[in-house]
């Protein structure tokens, strides 16, 4: 189908919002999207990952981008608060498939989207060059951030072997 | 050949190599011991005849010879000397080595080989037992390679044989076997056909044909063992004249190696009751043999020469196998726990009932589980003994090492991953940790030094212990090096104990020379991190000129546990039950924090305390009555103030992120009935990240 042949043109990404910042990931990292689900503080896990969750007999640890990516805002005030999702992910933690469950403020939606349109970060960017994979221009015209999850995890989890 | 057999295949080759080992070292300690002799030899012969199978013909040839050595201890011709123990552990080393693959350019192996014959052939001179002359021949052999008989024999014989049923399977081609036996003088061969079944019935994978071939110069068991060496085969030999002095051999194989142990008789006389058949005369292509071949009388128990070998209760599970089991018992166990809640909930008494009546098989399949996965610890001692003599060689100092406790029992993958930790520990106590002989004699302790490998139960926990009598650790010396290698400031105020819990520092070594032993393999640190991946911790005691104690505490499994759920600041958490001690009220006037430090009067002990709510940061109020949970980890016993109580459970330990690592109170996290999650304390770790606390409570407990 369109979807095979597009194969190397194009790439599926999930959209969603922190605070203000619209995020993308692929899709093939996405596993599932949950309404929030009852949330465990780990004491002392720090603040990237504080939470832990049951999810479906699973216990993943609740991550939150605003540290790394450094998003302080709260978002629009007129966004409602049952919008509120995480995104169950399966990437690399020290180059190991693990599975991790991210906040998310709002989903958008499920979009292809040319490869071409992905540039590279800006040399003077304000985000962690690092941390972020690209970024691509969305329909609404504002700057959609395409974060590189398993590297923040990785630097997250050194940080928290660390500490 | 299958990749599962190829991996059946390693795993038995582990086994014996272990086996061999375990029978080698008993064997040194008793040499007279029959039976340790012969389990050597069967182990040997069971390598031999596996690797054989598949395909590693150096391996065959390595372990022939080897195993011709033994045969002669066996026989009773040659005595079990340390010398050949030796050489006996190094060819053991060789094994794995020739299945790899890997080259022996510096001719190691033929050393020992040489070694061996050379240390057997004095001794075998005697050869009046029949196995014994021509057990010989084959040491100067190449493997494999029909020789020309060097002593005709008198008398013809005739063989028979048919392949075993999985024999094709496993790569043998009769036409080679066929063109072997030809070689080596058979001629008159006949096909026996009696054994092909219908076509309905036909099994193409199995070699229905059998063969009887005609030896007119006769021919020796021996050869005909080479030949079958890689195409396992039934057969049988009848000599032409069974006169005294011919030994019948048709139980094949499997008389001639058990022989002794089960009583079957070599010559044939006494047996012709039993098989008509093998008197018969040659020329008959009967079909009477070749269906009698695959089931042998009853003197011999089995057919195979490794299923001799194998109790026939226990059955081969592959690991990963019991890990999904584990994994199954696991969910169950969780889920077991939400019908309990919901039964609870429904008020119905046969609901109840029925969740009871779960509850109790659950448990019961979660203990069997958990007994599955136990191995005693005496897998690892033989490569510890082991270890133990050959550095004690080396460096010559005589150490005698005691063993306490070989059956205590841990989780498999505890033991495996045991292993190096244990075996480096091991060397740094005698390397380091043991005198020279001469330092010995002259501070007055007694020549031979000992050390000591003890392993105990303790609650939830195994307490394995490494007790050497050596010169022991000086706190100042390590004290001065670590402030050289810059791990700590030199204005520090540390402990003893602190101080020697510096050797697992990375970077740290005290060796002032790195020998050939101490200098290779995983460093101290690298011990330490696998002991606290396992979610144990190791404690060190010395004293200068005494000695030093080094002491791991493990879990003994992995997988589950019975916790203590209890609450603070609505949230709940489990502490693991073998570290529960007791629990009571906190008397009121010690509910507010105090400045000194808090204690309570137990039975006239004082047992400090901690306040969960502070450890854990909890933000809300306590509530007018709390809890105190005694908990004991390592020496100290340390109260532990809860909100609230809520009752035992069994709890599933799911591991935490790796993101998760910086929360270092926390061991794991267990799903409970209504499906949250709570997190499993580590309770050495809060003892710790209790700190000065916990310092002052050794003191206080002493």
């Amino acid at each position: 189908m369109s979807a095979e042949t597009n194969k190397n043109a194009t790439i599926t990404v999930i959209t969603f919002s922190i605070g203000h910042q619209k995020l993308a990931i692929p899709a093939t990292d996405l596993r599932e999207i949950m309404d929030p689900l009852p949330m465990t503080r780990v004491p002392g896990a720090g603040k990237f990952a504080p939470w832990v969750l049951n999810v479906r007999g699973q216990v993943l640890p609740l991550a939150d981008l605003r540290l790394p990516l450094g998003i302080t805002d709260k978002g629009p005030a007129d966004r409602p608060e049952d919008a509120r999702r995480f995104l169950v992910l399966e990437l690399l933690l020290a180059g190991e498939p693990a599975t991790v469950a991210i906040m998310s403020d709002i989903v958008h939606e499920v979009a292809m989207i040319p490869k071409s349109s992905i540039e590279p970060l800006p040399s003077n960017s304000m985000w962690p060059a690092d941390f972020v994979t690209g970024l691509f221009k969305g329909n609404d015209e504002s700057f959609v951030l395409m974060p590189d999850l398993s590297t923040i995890c990785t630097a997250m989890a050194q940080r928290a072997a660390a500490a | 050949m299958s990749d599962e057999m190829v991996e059946i295949f390693h795993e038995e080759l582990r086994e014996l190599l272990e086996s061999l080992e375990r029978g080698l070292i008993d064997l040194q300690v008793s040499p007279d011991d029959e039976g340790l002799v012969n389990q050597v030899f069967r182990d040997l012969h069971t390598i031999k005849g596996s690797g054989a199978m598949f395909g590693f013909v150096d391996l065959a040839a390595f372990i022939h010879d080897f195993e011709t050595a033994f045969d002669k201890v066996r026989s009773g011709q040659v005595k079990v000397t340390n010398e050949l123990i030796k050489l006996g552990l190094a060819a053991r080393d060789e094994i794995p080595g020739l299945v790899e693959g890997t080259d022996d350019p510096d001719g190691v192996r033929e050393e020992i080989l040489a070694a061996l014959t050379a240390m057997t052939a004095d001794a075998g001179d005697a050869g009046d037992a029949p196995p014994a002359p021509a057990a010989e021949e084959p040491l100067d052999l190449d493997f494999g390679e029909p020789l020309p008989e060097p002593e005709p024999e008198t008398a013809g014989a005739t063989l028979r044989f048919t392949l075993t049923d999985d024999a094709l399977g496993l790569g043998a081609i009769p036409s080679v076997v066929l063109g072997e036996l030809r070689d080596l003088g058979g001629t008159d061969l006949k096909a026996d056909i009696s054994r092909v079944p219908g076509l309905s019935d036909l099994d193409i994978d199995v070699c229905y044909v059998g063969w009887s071939m005609y030896f007119p110069d006769g021919i020796s068991r021996e050869d005909i063992d080479e030949v079958f060496m890689f195409a396992e085969a039934d057969w049988s030999l009848e000599e032409d004249a069974p006169a005294e002095g011919g030994f019948d051999l048709d139980l094949g194989e499997l008389a001639a190696e058990n022989g002794e142990e089960q009583g079957v008789g070599f010559f044939a006389p006494e047996e012709p009751a039993e098989e008509p058949v093998a008197e018969a005369p040659k020329a008959a292509p009967a079909p009477a043999p070749a269906p009698a071949a695959p089931k042998p009388p009853a003197k011999a128990p089995a057919a195979k020469p490794d299923a001799s070998a194998e109790p026939a209760a226990s059955v081969r599970v592959p690991a990963a196998r019991l890990d999904t089991l584990m994994d199954s018992v696991g969910e169950l166990v969780t889920v077991e726990a939400r019908l309990t809640e919901l039964a609870r909930q429904s008020r119905d008494a046969a609901i109840i009932a029925t969740a009871e009546e779960v509850a109790r098989l659950a448990a019961r399949l979660r203990d069997a589980t958990m007994t599955m996965r136990m191995v005693p610890m005496r897998t690892l001692v033989a490569r510890c003994r082991r270890l133990i003599m050959g550095l004690s060689d080396d460096l010559n100092k005589p150490v005698e090492f005691e063993v306490h406790g070989e059956e205590t029992e841990l989780d498999k993958t505890v033991i495996e991953k045991l292993a190096d930790p244990l075996v480096h520990i091991l060397r740094n106590a005698i390397d380091h940790g043991m005198e020279t002989q001469e330092q010995r004699e002259t501070t007055g302790k007694p020549m031979i030094g000992k050390v000591e490998l003890s392993a105990v139960h303790a609650g939830g926990e195994v307490l394995i212990r490494v007790k050497d009598d050596g010169r022991g650790m000086n706190p100042d010396v390590i004290r001065h090096k670590a402030i050289e290698r810059g791990l700590i400031n030199s204005d520090m105020v540390l402990t003893d104990s602190q101080i020697f819990m510096l050797i697992f520092e990375p970077g740290f070594s005290t060796a002032e020379t790195v020998t050939e032993l101490s200098g290779r393999g995983v460093g101290m640190d690298v011990v330490r991190r696998t002991i606290e991946g396992l979610r144990g911790n190791i404690e060190v005691a010395s004293k200068l000129g005494e000695g030093t104690t080094v002491t791991l505490r493990l879990p003994l499994t992995l997988a589950i546990i019975d916790g203590l759920l209890i609450e603070v600041d609505d949230e709940r958490y489990t502490l693991p039950m073998s570290a529960v001690k007791e629990i009571f009220e906190l008397p009121p006037e010690k509910t507010l924090a105090s400045r000194t430090g808090d204690y309570l009067d137990i039975r006239g002990h004082f047992v400090p305390f901690i306040r969960l709510r502070t450890i854990f940061e909890c933000t809300g109020d306590a509530p007018t009555e709390q809890n105190v949970v005694v908990v004991e980890a390592g020496e100290s016993r340390i109260g532990i103030v809860v909100d609230h109580i809520i009752g035992t459970n069994q709890t599933v330990i799911k591991q935490v992120s790796k993101l998760q690592h910086s929360a270092r109170s926390i061991s794991g996290a267990t799903i409970l009935g209504d499906g949250t999650v709570s997190l499993i304390i580590d309770v050495p770790q809060l003892l710790a990240q209790a700190g000065p606390l916990v310092d002052s409570s050794k003191e206080a407990a002493a």
